[in-house]
């Protein structure tokens, strides 16, 4: 006999595989930009989008938000908000991306640092739908919420 | 519940905008690609010839020879190339594979930045011109790297700014595959 998970189930273990895997890769892309913030500069001017002053600001700011955001879902704090500011930093991404594409130039993502898995090569449709799968992950965050094993939960249950 | 997510949500951003000035202020300056100086003087020498040594002993340079840079042409490039000037790729390890200036040096900038030391660093020598190019066009690597070799002492970093596209469709030498210094490694001193 099998049994099928309850919808209290999903609600609890969906957000939790949605908050690990969304907010670790974003830990983990923080990490790496901050290890080489003199590369990930030079991708930021790669997409001619800012000017030099706000690129060479960004080259820091960004990993942080990534990072602080990225804890924090992962963590089970604030997680619909934490979902939000990295949902929000997809779709600029993707934006930038699609200018790359539209003005044809050659540039680096560096959106992992030196990994290029599994994108390789410059800025592509496949770094699109890289992005697009990972949002998919915080949908199970702004549904449900934290789910399981969570610092908002476990204060909540106190 | 809407507004307190999106309260929320500045917050971090917020956070994360605090956090990263403290970053910055404490790292080391960072280099940009539109800040590659204006170069030493680069005088373009003359191929060796005995008819070449003794008119080079006698009169200076002819203006037509003297590059003030950054930015050269296909035509001073390749002058430069026949003077033995290092050459060096800055594009993706596939694109250097795919084809590159015969006996360019393999090196983008992410190997730099990264600290590993390129293994094409053995072979230029700070003090000697080195030619940058990467794919031509809207193409930064050839800047950032040579905006890298600027700070690591370089002072005659030259961009050949029609890349690798324009040096092939002149015609002029190109190689595929690894380097030559990587296949048969010459003795460290500069130049090709």
């Amino acid at each position: 006999m099998t049994t099928t998970p309850t919808p209290s189930a999903l609600a609890r273990w969906l957000p939790l595989v949605g908050r690990i895997v969304l907010g670790g890769l974003f830990c983990f892309a923080a990490f790496k930009k901050l290890q080489d913030p003199q590369g990930f500069l030079f991708a930021i001017n790669g997409f001619k989008i800012l000017p030099p002053h706000l690129a060479y600001t960004m080259a820091f700011v960004l990993p942080c938000v990534e990072m602080i955001a990225g804890a924090m879902l992962v963590l089970g704090v604030w997680s619909r908000a934490a979902a939000l500011v990295l949902v929000s930093l997809l779709g600029a991404f993707i934006l930038g991306i699609l200018n790359v594409l539209h003005h044809g130039y050659d540039t680096k993502c560096s959106c992992f640092g030196d990994i290029e898995w599994p994108c390789t090569g410059g800025v592509g449709w496949c770094q699109i739908v890289r992005n697009c799968v990972m949002a998919l992950f915080a949908l199970p965050v702004f549904r449900w919420g934290s789910g399981a094993l969570s610092l908002e939960c476990s204060r909540a249950e106190r | 519940m809407a507004t307190s997510i999106l309260t929320r949500a500045c917050l971090i951003a917020f956070a994360g905008i605090l956090l990263g000035g403290v970053v910055s202020a404490f790292h080391k300056p960072l280099v940009t690609g539109e800040a590659v100086k204006p170069v030493q003087p680069v005088v373009i020498p003359q191929p060796a010839t005995p008819a070449n040594t003794s008119a080079q002993a006698t009169n200076p340079a002819p203006a037509s020879d003297v590059i003030t840079g950054p930015d050269i042409t296909l035509d001073q490039a390749l002058r430069l190339y026949k003077a033995s000037i290092a050459f060096v790729d800055a594009r993706r390890r596939d694109e250097f594979e795919a084809g590159h200036v015969q006996n360019a040096y393999w090196m983008p900038a992410d190997l730099l930045t990264s600290g590993q030391r390129p293994e094409a660093m053995d072979f230029l020598v700070p003090s000697q011109p080195v030619v940058v190019y990467c794919g031509g066009g809207e193409c930064d690597a050839s800047k950032n790297v040579a905006a890298l070799l600027q700070q690591g002492g370089f002072a005659q970093c030259l961009i050949m700014t029609d890349g690798f596209p324009g040096w092939k469709a002149a015609g002029h030498p190109v190689a595929t595959g690894k380097g030559d210094y990587e296949m048969n490694p010459p003795a460290p001193e500069g130049g090709h």
